[in-house]
C-alpha cells in the first residue's frame, strides 16, 4: 500500500512491522472481552451456582475483569519491556 | 446529639478537603496549561486516582447500591463498563498525549478542530460537551444531597445539601485548578476504597450468614431479581448497549481525554490504564450494600432508590462518628467527580468556546479569569438541574453517554482515517448528538430498546464515512502528522 493515499492506517509507519501483529493479537483479545461483557447473558444469564459468594452471572462478570486485567499485564510486559521510562 | 456528631464529622472532612485542594495550586505557575493540565507534570499515583475518582463517583458509589436494589443483574454492567472503559485509551491515548506535548493542545476540541481545520467544530464539541458535563454533574450533586439530607435526618433538606456540595467543590477548584483536583482525588480515592470493602462486607455479614446467604434469600424472595433478559428489570438489548455505549464513550468524556495532557510521560498513562480494572474491583462490595438492602427495607418506605448505602448505614445503629465518616466517603465519590467535571468544563468553555468565538487566543490570565467565572454559572445550572430533575443516578449518566459517545468517530477519524474530511466530521457529529436527543425527548423511536448514543453512533458513521468521501479530502500533510504520531 503507497504511504502516500488517504487510506486507513492502523499503525503508524514508526511502528516496526515485527510489533503490528501481536498488537493486532492484542487488539482483537479486547475487542472480544468488550464483547463478553456486553453479552454476557449468552452464557451466563443465571443466579446459581453462587460462586465465591456471587451470584454466577456476577461471577462472570467479576472474572471476565480479571481476566481483562491478567491481558493488560501480559501485553504491557510483552509490548513495552524494554522501555526505560519517557519516551 | 446523633445527627449532630455525624455532621461535625462531614464538616471536619469537607474544611480538610477544602483545605487540600485550595493549597494545591499556590507557589504554581498562574498559565492555562498549569491550571488545565497540571503543565504536563502527573506521576502515574495521581494520574491513577484521579481517572480513578473521575468514575468512583456518586454514579458508582450511590447510584450502583441503588440499581442493585431497584434492578437487581443490570448493575453488573457498571462492573464491566469500570473495568474496560480506559482500554480504548490504550488506541488513542498516548495519541493524544503526544499531540499535547507536541502541537500544545489542552482539550479535546482543540485536537479535533485544528484536525479538521473547523472552528465551528471546537464551538459544537463544547456546547455538547457542556451539555452532557451538566447532567453529570447533577447526578454527583443529587448525590450529595441525598448524604446530607439522611445525616441530617431531613434538617438539610435536598436544595441546600446539593448547595453545600457546590460551593465547596467550586471553592477548590476555583484556586487550585486541575492539581487541586489531583490531590483530593488521591485522598478521596483511597477513602473510598476501604470504607466501601468494610460496608459491603460488614452488612453481608451481620444482615445475613454472609453473601452466599443473602444471594440465596434475594432468589427466594425475588428469583428474576439476579437475571437479564424478558421479564426482568432489563431487557438483553437494553444491557449490552448500555455497556457497549459506556466503554466506547469513557474516554470521550472531554475531562477523561484531556487527562492525556496531564500525564508526565506515555508510560504513566499507560501504567494508568493497566491498572484501572483494580477500580472495577473495588466496585464489588458497593453493589453488595445494594444488594443487601432488599430485604431491609421496602421501596416505598425508602423512596429514591439511589438512598439505599446513605439509608442503610444510618438505620443499623452504628456510633455516629462512623456514620459521619462513611457518609463522608460518599460525599468523597461524589465530590471527586463533580470536582473534575467542573474543572474541564470550565476549561472547554474558555479555549474551545469564548477563544474560537474571539477569533484569538486568550491570554493566561484571561483564560483562568473565564475558566472561574464559568465554573460559577455551569455550577448554578447543574444545581438547578439537580433540584428539578427527577431521574436516577445511573439515568442521568448512561443519557449523558448518549451525546459524548459521539465524539468517538472524530477520535478514530484523526488518529487513524486521513480520508475524513471536515464536512464529514461536522455532518457525522450533528447529526449523531441531534439523533440521541430526539430519542431522548421522545420525537424518534428507540428501536428494539437500543441505547439512544449506539443508534445516533451508527448513523453518526455512516454519515462522516459517506460525506467525506463526497467531499474533497484535506491537505496530506496536516492530516498525516496526527496519524504518524
Amino acid at each position: 500500500m503507497s504511504r502516500d493515499d488517504y487510506s486507513l492506517r492502523f499503525f503508524a509507519s514508526k511502528v516496526p512491522p515485527s510489533r503490528r501483529p501481536i498488537i493486532t493479537v492484542f487488539v482483537l483479545f479486547f475487542i472480544a472481552i468488550i464483547l463478553a461483557q456486553a453479552f454476557y447473558f449468552v452464557f451466563a444469564n443465571s443466579a446459581l451456582p453462587i460462586v465465591l459468594g456471587m451470584p454466577f452471572g456476577m461471577f462472570a462478570v467479576v472474572a471476565l475483569v480479571i481476566v481483562e486485567y491478567v491481558a493488560l499485564l501480559v501485553m504491557e510486559r510483552v509490548l513495552y519491556k524494554d522501555e526505560q521510562g519517557e519516551e | 446529639m446523633n445527627q449532630v456528631i455525624i455532621l461535625s464529622v462531614i464538616g471536619v472532612y469537607l474544611l480538610f478537603v477544602l483545605f487540600l485542594g485550595a493549597v494545591a495550586g499556590r507557589g504554581r505557575a498562574d498559565s492555562a496549561v498549569e491550571y488545565i493540565a497540571a503543565s504536563r507534570s502527573l506521576g502515574f499515583i495521581c494520574m491513577y486516582f484521579l481517572m480513578g475518582g473521575a468514575i468512583f463517583s456518586a454514579f458508582a458509589y450511590l447510584g450502583g447500591p441503588g440499581w442493585a436494589y431497584s434492578k437487581g443483574a443490570p448493575a453488573f454492567y457498571i462492573l464491566g463498563y469500570c473495568a474496560l472503559g480506559l482500554v480504548p485509551w490504550l488506541v488513542w491515548g498516548p495519541k493524544a498525549q503526544a499531540a499535547g506535548q507536541k502541537f500544545g493542545y489542552v482539550t479535546q476540541a482543540q485536537l479535533f478542530s485544528d484536525r479538521f481545520q473547523s472552528r465551528a467544530l471546537s464551538v459544537i464539541i463544547a456546547i455538547v460537551s457542556t451539555l452532557a458535563f451538566i447532567q453529570y454533574v447533577s447526578l454527583q450533586m443529587k448525590g450529595s444531597a441525598y448524604v446530607f439530607e439522611i445525616a441530617s435526618d431531613g434538617a438539610i433538606p435536598f436544595w441546600a445539601g446539593a448547595l453545600i456540595a457546590y460551593a465547596v467543590v467550586l471553592i477548590y477548584v476555583f484556586f487550585g485548578g486541575v492539581r487541586g483536583v489531583a490531590w483530593t482525588n488521591v485522598f478521596q480515592g483511597a477513602f473510598m476504597v476501604i470504607t466501601a470493602w468494610v460496608l459491603g462486607l460488614y452488612f453481608c455479614y451481620s444482615l445475613y450468614d454472609g453473601p452466599t446467604d443473602m444471594f440465596m434469600k434475594i432468589i427466594a424472595a425475588k428469583p428474576t431479581h439476579l437475571l437479564v433478559g424478558p421479564g426482568t428489570k432489563m431487557s438483553f438489548a437494553a444491557y449490552s448497549t448500555a455497556v457497549l455505549v459506556s466503554v466506547l464513550g469513557f474516554t470521550m468524556w472531554p475531562h477523561l481525554f484531556m487527562k492525556a495532557y496531564t500525564a508526565d510521560s506515555r508510560r504513566t498513562l499507560r501504567r494508568t490504564i493497566v491498572y484501572y480494572p483494580t477500580f472495577a474491583v473495588m466496585l464489588i462490595p458497593v453493589l453488595l450494600i445494594g444488594f443487601a438492602g432488599i430485604l431491609q427495607v421496602e421501596p416505598d418506605v425508602l423512596g429514591a432508590p439511589d438512598r439505599i448505602l446513605p439509608w442503610m448505614f444510618t438505620n443499623m445503629q452504628f456510633p455516629a462518628a462512623a456514620v459521619g465518616l462513611v457518609l463522608a466517603a460518599a460525599l468523597a465519590a461524589a465530590m471527586s467527580t463533580q470536582d473534575t467535571i467542573t474543572h474541564a468544563a470550565g476549561s472547554i468553555f474558555a479555549q474551545d468556546f469564548i477563544s474560537v468565538l474571539m477569533g484569538r487566543p486568550t491570554s493566561d490570565a484571561e483564560a483562568t479569569k473565564i475558566i472561574r467565572i464559568f465554573v460559577v454559572l455551569f455550577g448554578l445550572v447543574s444545581y438547578l438541574v439537580t433540584i428539578f430533575g427527577g431521574q436516577t443516578l445511573v439515568a442521568l449518566l448512561l443519557g449523558a453517554y448518549g451525546s459524548i459517545v459521539q465524539l468517538l468517530p472524530l477520535a478514530f477519524a484523526t488518529f487513524f482515517w486521513p480520508r475524513a474530511t471536515r464536512q464529514g466530521a461536522l455532518a457525522g457529529l450533528v447529526v449523531g448528538v441531534c439523533y440521541n436527543y430526539a430519542i431522548a425527548f421522545k420525537f424518534a423511536p428507540k428501536l428494539w430498546d437500543i441505547n439512544p448514543g449506539i443508534q445516533g453512533l451508527v448513523l453518526n458513521i455512516i454519515f462522516l464515512v459517506a460525506v467525506s468521501y463526497l467531499t474533497k479530502p484535506q491537505d496530506k500533510d496536516h492530516v498525516l502528522k496526527f496519524v504518524e504520531l
